[in-house]
C-alpha cells in the first residue's frame, strides 16, 4: 500500500471541526437555521431507524412470498409495508436486499466512504466509516468476520457488496434455529443493525 | 470488463483497488443514472450502472484470502472498458 491511501490519525477530530465550521458558516450566511441540522438528525434518529429494517427482516422470515420479492425488487416489497413517507428518498432511492442462506453469507461495505441504507438502518455506525474496517473488509472479510465473532464454515461463500454506485444494500440474515414459536416482537429483538450489515448473525449479541 | 484507470479527480465513485482489474458483469440496472455532479473522471451525465463481479485473486493476487469469496461492486459505465473474451 502506498501513501495514496494514507490518512491522518486525527481525521475524526479534524472532520468534526470542519463540519462544525461549515454548519456555523451556513447559519451565518442564512442558508440554514441553527435548528436545521439537529432537526434533520432527529428525523433520522426517530423515523428512519433499524426498527424499519427489523420489521422487513421479520416479515421476510415469516412470509416466503415476501422473502422472495424483497431480494428481487426491494423498493416494491417495502412499499407493501406500512412505513413512514420518505422511505424511498434520502439515501433510500435504490434499496437492495441480499439474503443469507445456508451456504452464503453477505457483507455490505462502502470502501469509498459511507453509503448506507438510512431508511432501513438509520445513520451509519462510526466503525462502518473507518478506513481500516473498509479496506480490511474488502481484502480479508473472512478474517474480519471471525474477529467480530462470525465464525463461518470454511465452505460458506462470502459475498462482499461494495456500495460504490447508487444502491444502498442491506442483509436479510438467516432466521436462527429454534425460533419457530417466537412472536414478531421476540424475532425483532434478534435482528441487529450489525446483522443487517452482515458483521453479525441474527440472535448474536453484538 | 476491465476497470478503467482514469486520472483521479477531486471526487470519484471508482474504488481505487479496482482500477485496472478485470471483472464480469453480473447485472445491469434498468435505466440510466446521473450523478449529482460531474466528477471529472467521467460520471455525471445519465448512464447505465452495472454490478461487476470480481474474483479475489484478480484483485489481491497471491495475498487473496482463502475460501469461497466473491466481491461485487456497483460501477457507472464510464468506469468500464469491454475486453475480448478469451476463447
Amino acid at each position: 500500500m502506498t501513501g495514496q491511501f494514507a490518512y491522518p490519525p486525527d481525521r475524526e477530530e479534524a472532520s468534526a471541526k470542519k463540519a462544525a465550521a461549515l454548519e456555523s458558516l451556513l447559519i451565518e450566511k442564512g442558508v440554514i437555521t441553527p435548528q436545521t441540522v439537529d432537526k434533520v438528525l432527529a428525523y433520522f434518529e426517530t423515523e428512519m431507524t433499524p426498527l424499519n429494517g427489523k420489521k422487513i427482516v421479520v416479515k421476510a422470515w415469516s412470509d416466503p412470498e415476501f422473502a422472495e420479492k424483497i431480494v428481487v425488487d426491494t423498493p416494491a416489497a417495502i412499499a407493501e409495508l406500512d412505513f413512514p413517507d420518505g422511505m424511498a428518498g434520502a439515501e433510500g432511492e435504490h434499496l437492495q436486499a441480499v439474503a443469507n442462506t445456508a451456504g452464503v453469507h453477505n457483507l455490505v461495505i462502502c470502501t469509498l466512504c459511507s453509503c448506507f441504507p438510512w431508511p432501513v438502518l438509520g445513520l451509519p455506525p462510526y466503525w462502518y466509516k473507518d478506513p481500516t474496517f473498509r479496506s480490511r473488509a474488502a481484502r480479508e472479510p473472512r478474517k474480519v468476520l471471525a474477529e467480530v465473532g462470525v465464525d463461518l464454515p470454511a465452505d460458506t461463500e462470502i459475498k462482499v457488496w461494495d456500495s460504490s454506485g447508487h444502491s444502498r444494500w442491506f442483509v436479510i440474515p438467516e432466521r436462527p434455529a429454534g425460533t419457530e414459536d417466537f412472536t414478531d416482537e421476540m424475532l425483532m429483538d434478534l435482528v441487529t443493525t450489525e446483522a443487517m450489515i452482515g458483521v453479525a448473525l441474527a440472535g448474536q449479541p453484538s | 470488463m476491465r476497470i478503467t484507470n482514469v486520472p483521479a479527480d477531486a471526487h470519484s465513485r471508482l474504488p481505487g483497488y479496482l482500477r485496472g482489474r478485470v471483472g464480469t458483469v453480473e447485472r445491469v440496472f434498468e435505466g440510466d443514472y446521473a450523478y449529482f455532479c460531474h466528477t471529472g473522471d467521467g460520471i455525471g451525465d445519465p448512464m447505465p450502472i452495472y454490478i461487476v463481479e470480481f474474483e479475489p485473486a484478480e484483485i489481491w493476487g497471491a495475498r487473496a484470502e482463502d475460501g469461497p469469496l466473491t466481491l461485487y461492486a456497483e460501477l457507472f459505465e464510464a468506469y468500464l472498458e469491454p475486453i475480448e473474451e478469451e476463447s
